[in-house]
């Protein structure tokens, strides 16, 4: 360490007017470096501690349970059969495949909504709209993105949920699935509604950005050949744009499979395996996805094996969300490099 | 003989004269704990310059419980932290298992048994001063705290934490009680991993978990469970074993206890809930110790939840704690016995269940005081106001 | 060509509707949380402290969650911000393109997609921790245990500053990277040394952006539930020394537990163990409010900013 300070301040420099104060200077820079750095360091380290804090915590559940982990689906009656085991023998085999369907369910169904929906208010902003109506359609997506999650929560629950019930359910339909599941109004359907009004913003702001970043050449060219200005945003705006919006979907994407409070309030806490051969009743279904797990079966964590659980849930979780992080950055690292080409 | 006689006569007199002057003395005496006149229905009594209390004084300032044993003479005398058994007119004492001599014994005057106070406090951890010009004892229990105290769990009785410890800071400036709303299985990890003092939980701890956390539960009160259906629901009363089997998914239609046909739709409450322990253990275990909860039942995060699902479905059935009771559902009769905080007081409600607090081991001096507040009639009066059942 | 119309115009339609109801949205909840909301909110509801129980009755006001939300913010961007502007300084002026720097790079990638309920749990394991005993406070006089609480203002701030640090990174990163040259040049040919470079003069020219940075990260902190559930403590009033607002007393508030607006809103709906939505949807009223201000201020200093360089 000595050394190295050593080489570097006795460097000179053409600046230096008394050798006394030079060397002050720059060992003051070096050791502002040094200091900068190592707070730019600890960010880095907080990344690999949060996987190692909640590896170790999941790690029992891991390694009793093997790949059933993620391959079965029986986690209320593990939770429930594990909650009231004896100490000495404990059950530390858990299967979370419903949750991760219950997640991805949500997520994808939201997206669905959310992308092309954001995708059209993008293109209103950007393209088709000005004046008050642009800014108001900016404030609006900026407010709708910072409500907070509980709000949509508390929303969902008191709206939502009472429409879904009373539009939606009839007693005959109770009944004819009470030997899968109680519906009862909670469920996937409401998660995805909730859910899309969270991330619309995230895929409108994103698909601005990157509708705004696409060449004014491009829609010049477009219209000069004659094509309506309707065809040029469909066929040659929205498709120059299309890295952009990707990186935006996927960063939606993230957001909405990390979401733990609104959709523990609204979708229905209880880890069913929604099932295709249901027909529309697959909306239905109450599901528990990853996130809300953690805050609903919480309750139990006295118990060892179920705290287990729940942090291996945090690490399905976190392998996903750094998966989707990484994609965000390759498809934005391709925008860019497009960019610098063109 | 008879100048023996004299002397025996001479005597008496002498210590009925004593006794009546002592009497007459400690009319006045005044007796304040924490900043709180204590009112008696017998005088206090000063016997040898040590001041004799009715055993009631200790248990309304204290937040004690005393119990008497009539065969033995007993009087024993029980806070969270501290044991001390008595024997009327002996000077032997027990000091949580320690043999200890009093200097004047607990006595009976008027019906009422009489304690010394100062042996008493001084054993219970409480500070006494006597101020002889205005002839009055000054005891600080529940104000003579300092220090840190650390609680956390169920979010149920955290209302009741946050409001004793508001009071307890009020008459304490150097204590600071910090109290986290967290479920009661936190309340439970928490406690036995030492990150809290005082774990509170609503729900009775599992064997498992006193084992392998070295847990001590304290009971700080009660509450009742209510059975609720839609105010439209024509049933209006349930015996235990229709509940156990509607719970249980034996019957499954209302026709089947006396409503109309309809299908039933049970609700219930997430796993590890301290409601759901509670009626678990009252409803289902109570008749069939196997027994579960049909899979089909839909879970609830809370009370408040299941209130809004049975509000919202008129097939629906699902438990609640009386609390929670209001005008958008129907609380059901129970083996005829109607859900009402008298009754369930009284005994007759059959589903009842323990406010705990837990410790690990023994509490400390300070968690034990706080603990002790709950009985204490400030604690009774928090506990009615958030329409828990104390446990008079 | 009639067809080509049609499916122009219903693609048109389509892109209106969305427009139009991502704009009933954002005013169909405001609109639903004041009509639910505003008969609960009056000034004394602002200035009182809540009383810890279950009944509508006596439920007093949320000043203390208003200031939770407001002293969260406050610690979660002071630890952040040094810390973000540090970290994009480091990769904007001094990072070489190796292996570490690519590292840092990703892992600022991989922390911006880390769910809040994951930082929340991870830091309940963290912060019990005796040797971080200091954040909020140890356990003291129960026998064997070393064991800190483990939930407090400080523990929250700095879960919120984890959970913000990205975001804030590379909002300032893209500041500094803003900063022309040629500020830079002229300051090292007068002589000045690379810190004195970057603290006297690229910093300041980018400070627009680090406000910018500092109002998404107040956002967002404000608007987190799943942290602050876990690590301040589901309370309802302050419970460090009384009177908490006391100057005298901020360490110890610091240090113990609260609530914030948002597990306010969480306790009282029906979803919570509380039994009064009406005060949930005041409770989410104002904090609405309070993010269109801030919303609004963040846009004034957008305007202000482009109006002083013009």
């Amino acid at each position: 360490m000595a050394k190295i300070f050593f080489e570097d301040v006795v460097k000179p420099t053409v600046f230096s007017k008394t050798k006394i104060s030079f060397n002050l200077s720059a060992l003051y820079d070096k050791l502002w470096e040094y200091a900068i750095f190592s707070l730019a360091a600890t960010g880095a380290i907080i990344i690999v501690l949060i996987f190692v804090f909640i590896f170790m915590k999941a790690w029992p559940v891991f390694q009793a349970s093997g790949l059933k982990v993620i391959t079965t689906s029986n986690f209320e009656e593990q939770i429930r059969h594990a909650y009231f085991a004896p100490l000495d023998e404990q059950l530390w085999e858990f299967g979370l495949l419903s949750l991760i369907v219950g997640s991805l369910t949500t997520a994808l169904g939201a997206l669905f909504i959310a992308v092309p929906a954001g995708v059209g208010t993008a293109v209103i902003i950007c393209e088709m709209s000005s004046g008050l109506l642009k800014r108001f359609l900016e404030a609006a997506t900026r407010l709708l993105a910072a409500i907070p999650s509980v709000i949509y929560g508390l929303v969902g629950l008191m709206v939502v949920i009472p429409l879904i019930s009373d539009r939606l359910l009839n007693v005959e339909l109770q009944i004819k699935y009470l030997e899968y599941f109680q519906l009862n109004g909670y469920s996937m359907l409401a998660g995805i509604i909730v859910l899309s009004f969270m991330i619309v913003p995230l895929v409108i702001a994103l698909s601005v950005d990157a509708i705004n970043a696409v060449p004014r050449k491009y829609r010049e060219a477009s219209l000069a050949l004659g094509i309506t200005k309707w065809r040029t945003i469909i066929k040659v705006v929205i498709p120059a744009a299309k890295s952009g919006i990707l990186a935006g979907v996927i960063l939606a994407a993230g957001r909405g499979i990390g979401e733990a409070i609104a959709l523990s309030m609204v979708s229905g806490a209880s880890a069913n395996m929604p099932s295709l051969r249901h027909g529309f009743v697959f909306f239905l279904t109450p599901v528990l996805p990853l996130a809300s797990a953690i805050i609903n079966k919480s309750q139990a964590i006295s118990v060892p094996s179920i705290e287990a659980a729940l942090f291996s849930c945090g690490v399905i979780l976190l392998v996903i969300c750094a998966f989707l992080s990484i994609s965000t950055r390759i498809v934005e690292s391709a925008v860019r490099r497009r960019q610098g080409l063109d | 003989m008879t100048s023996r006689k004299v002397f025996v006569m001479l005597g008496l007199v002498f210590l009925l004269v004593c006794s009546m002057a002592s009497v007459s003395l400690a009319a006045d005496i005044c007796i304040v704990i924490d900043g709180k006149q204590v009112a008696t229905d017998v005088a206090p009594v000063l016997e040898d310059n040590r001041t004799l209390v009715p055993v009631r004084v200790i248990a309304e300032g204290f937040g004690a419980r005393v119990g008497w044993d009539g065969a033995k003479q007993e009087v024993k005398i029980k806070t969270a932290a501290n044991d001390i058994v008595l024997t009327i007119g002996s000077k032997n004492v027990t000091v949580n298992g320690v043999r200890k001599t009093l200097e004047v014994p607990a006595k009976i005057i008027g019906g009422r048994t009489m304690i010394p106070l100062r042996f008493v406090s001084d054993n219970l951890g409480a500070e006494i001063n006597y101020d002889s010009s205005s002839r009055t004892v000054n005891v600080k229990y529940f104000s003579n705290m300092a220090g840190t105290l650390k609680i956390g769990g169920s979010t149920t009785v955290q209302p009741i934490s946050e409001k004793i410890a508001l009071e307890l800071m009020k008459m304490n400036k150097g204590l600071s009680i910090t109290t986290a709303g967290t479920g009661s299985g936190d309340g439970i990890k928490g406690a036995g991993e030492g990150r809290y003092h005082i774990g509170n939980s609503s729900r009775a701890i599992k064997e498992a978990e006193i084992k392998e956390y070295g847990l001590v539960e304290h009971q700080v009160g009660s509450d009742g469970i209510a059975v609720i259906v839609h105010p439209s629901n024509t049933v209006s009363g349930l015996t235990r074993q229709q509940v156990f089997d509607i719970y249980t998914g034996k019957i499954r239609n209302w026709k089947e206890v006396g409503g109309k046909n309809a299908p039933i739709f049970v609700q219930t409450r997430e796993e590890g809930a301290g409601t759901l322990g509670a009626f678990v253990e009252l409803a289902i275990q109570a008749i069939d110790k196997n027994a579960k909860i049909t899979p089909t039942a839909a879970p609830h995060g809370s009370n408040g939840l299941v209130k809004q699902a049975v509000a919202r479905g008129e097939n629906n059935i699902g438990f609640i704690s009386f609390g929670y009771i209001d005008s958008s559902v129907k609380a059901l009769k129970i083996d005829g016995v109607e859900a009402t905080a008298e009754n369930a007081l009284a005994g007759k409600f059959a589903y009842v269940r323990p406010l705990v607090v837990v410790t690990k081991g023994a509490p400390t001096p300070l968690a034990a005081k706080f603990i002790d507040y709950h009985t204490s009639p400030q604690g009774f009066k928090i506990l009615e106001e958030e329409n828990y059942l104390p446990m008079k | 060509m009639i067809k080509i119309k049609i499916r122009d115009a219903s693609q048109q339609l389509f892109a209106w509707v969305s427009a139009l109801i991502t704009l009933a949205a954002c005013f169909g909840i405001i609109l639903f949380l004041l009509v639910k909301g505003h008969g609960a909110v009056t000034l004394e509801f602002l200035l009182t402290d809540p009383n810890p129980t279950f009944q509508a009755e006596g439920a007093g006001g949320i000043l203390a969650p208003m200031a939770g939300t407001f002293i969260v913010t406050l610690t979660g961007v002071v630890i952040a911000l040094p810390w973000a502007i540090a970290t994009a300084t480091y990769l904007s002026e001094y990072a070489k393109k190796n292996l570490a720097t690519a590292y840092l790079k990703l892992a600022i990638d991989v922390l911006s997609g880390v769910p809040t309920i994951v930082i929340a749990i991870f830091g309940v394991a963290l912060f019990t921790n005796p040797t971080l005993g200091f954040l909020s406070s140890m356990i003291e006089g129960v026998e064997g245990v070393n064991k800190a609480f483990g939930k407090s203002f400080l523990v929250c701030g700095i879960g919120m500053a984890i959970m913000v640090l990205p975001y804030m990174i590379k909002t300032c990163e893209e500041a500094i990277k803003a900063v022309p040259n040629a500020f830079r040049e002229a300051s090292l040919a007068l002589g000045a040394s690379k810190k004195i470079t970057i603290t006297d003069v690229v910093l300041p020219s980018a400070r627009r952006g680090i406000i910018t940075a500092i109002i998404l990260g107040m956002g967002r902190i404000i608007g987190d539930t799943a942290i602050v559930w876990l690590l301040l403590g589901g309370s309802i009033r302050m419970t460090g020394q009384q009177p908490w607002w006391h100057l005298s007393n901020w360490l110890s508030t610091l240090q113990n537990t609260g609530s914030t607006l948002t597990t306010y809103i969480f306790l009282n709906s029906p979803a919570g163990e509380g039994n009064k939505p009406e005060l949930a949807f005041a409770a989410s009223l104002v904090l609405v409010v309070i993010i269109v201000f801030l919303n609004a201020a963040a846009g004034l200093i957008g305007f202000m900013g482009k109006v002083k360089e013009e």
